[in-house]
């Protein structure tokens, strides 16, 4: 029993920095070193290419409408990655506040998996895990004026939640 | 005596029906890069055409919606939305006008994006991005990027 435990700790150990590495460089991409091409032989065709206000290339993979991983791969001009980071993590979710408009939230969620109105309000849904790996459902209600009014967390698994079933789209 | 008269009713609701196919063929834009977005709200368009493909936001924090379709489709479609809610332009997007801006040495990236919408596909040259798009007249248009993200060659 003893060796049982001893050898379960060593497997945590051993599988804990490779869990971290694939949040910090997921699929092996490293900043400063990878390149666009690197990015999509790897991973493939992003879902969506956008620029910021600096003129760099981002590419975005969600996954969506049923994908739980979204990542952001910012380019520098020398098409070398400059930063790779997964998107919907907690720390995202603590920077949502009400009166927010849809295009900040894009900025920091990135774009919502669904878009839906129920009563001519205006609902948008992003599909991520919260707490480590529970996959939830965040739901925002925007008001009248399209500002954000209130967000709601929701547990997949939640019975008639829709989403039980979902793909998880990639994962690194 | 029947027979004859279920032929030619049959030949009338075929001759009838071909009529009403030729008056459903769409027209001027339609025709060209197929079914706009319907609508005259966000609500509207996202019941009846779906959820876009890629969003974007103007300068001034307007929403706009692409449908594109990516690899598949042919025509592609931009619709932009004040800040109410309400639609205020459905404009299609790859038409000669845009394309003609693309050329070697002109736009960035940036602006390629903005004219012609997302890429059905991206490639590499070497270390130059590539991307390729479909057009409404079904050829292909491949669009090359040297140096400073700007247009190096155009290929169709």
């Amino acid at each position: 029993m003893m060796r049982f435990s001893r050898w379960a700790v060593l497997a945590v150990a051993l599988s804990l920095p490779g869990a971290l590495l694939a949040q910090s460089k997921p699929w092996g991409i490293d900043p400063g070193r990878s390149t666009m091409k690197d990015v999509r032989s790897r991973i493939g065709m992003p879902s969506v290419i956008k620029f910021n206000a600096e003129g760099e290339e981002i590419w975005e993979y969600n996954n969506n409408p049923n994908g739980y991983h979204a990542y952001r791969i910012v380019f520098g001009a020398d098409n070398v990655v400059k930063s790779a980071r997964r998107m919907r993590m907690d720390a995202d979710q603590l920077q949502i506040k009400p009166g927010m408009t849809s295009k900040e939230l894009v900025e920091i969620m990135g774009e919502p998996s669904l878009i839906y109105f129920i009563r001519n309000r205006l609902y948008w849904e992003w599909r991520l895990h919260h707490f480590g790996n529970l996959r939830h459902r965040l739901v925002v209600e925007f008001d009248a004026d399209y500002t954000l009014k209130s967000t709601a967390l929701i547990g997949a698994h939640y019975r008639g939640s829709g989403s039980t079933h979902g793909y998880g789209g990639l994962t690194p | 005596m029947r027979s004859i008269r279920h032929v030619l009713a049959i030949t009338l609701a075929i001759g009838a029906a071909a009529l009403a196919g030729c008056a459903a063929r769409p027209t001027g834009e339609a025709a060209i890069y197929g079914t706009p977005p319907q609508g005259g709200t966000m609500q509207e368009v996202r019941n009846r055409t779906g959820l876009p493909n890629a969003m974007r936001f103007l300068g001034s924090g307007e929403e706009v919606w692409e449908f594109n379709d990516r690899r598949v489709a042919w025509g592609a479609w931009r619709v932009v939305y004040e800040r109410d809610g309400k639609v205020r332009e459905i404009m299609p997007i790859r038409r000669p006008e845009d394309i003609a801006q693309v050329k070697a040495g002109g736009a960035s990236a940036a602006e390629v994006l903005e004219l012609l919408g997302e890429p059905g596909g991206v490639s590499f040259a070497g270390q130059d991005a590539v991307w390729e798009y479909c057009l409404p007249d079904r050829s292909r248009l491949k669009v090359r990027f040297g140096e400073g993200k700007r247009v190096a060659g155009v290929d169709s």
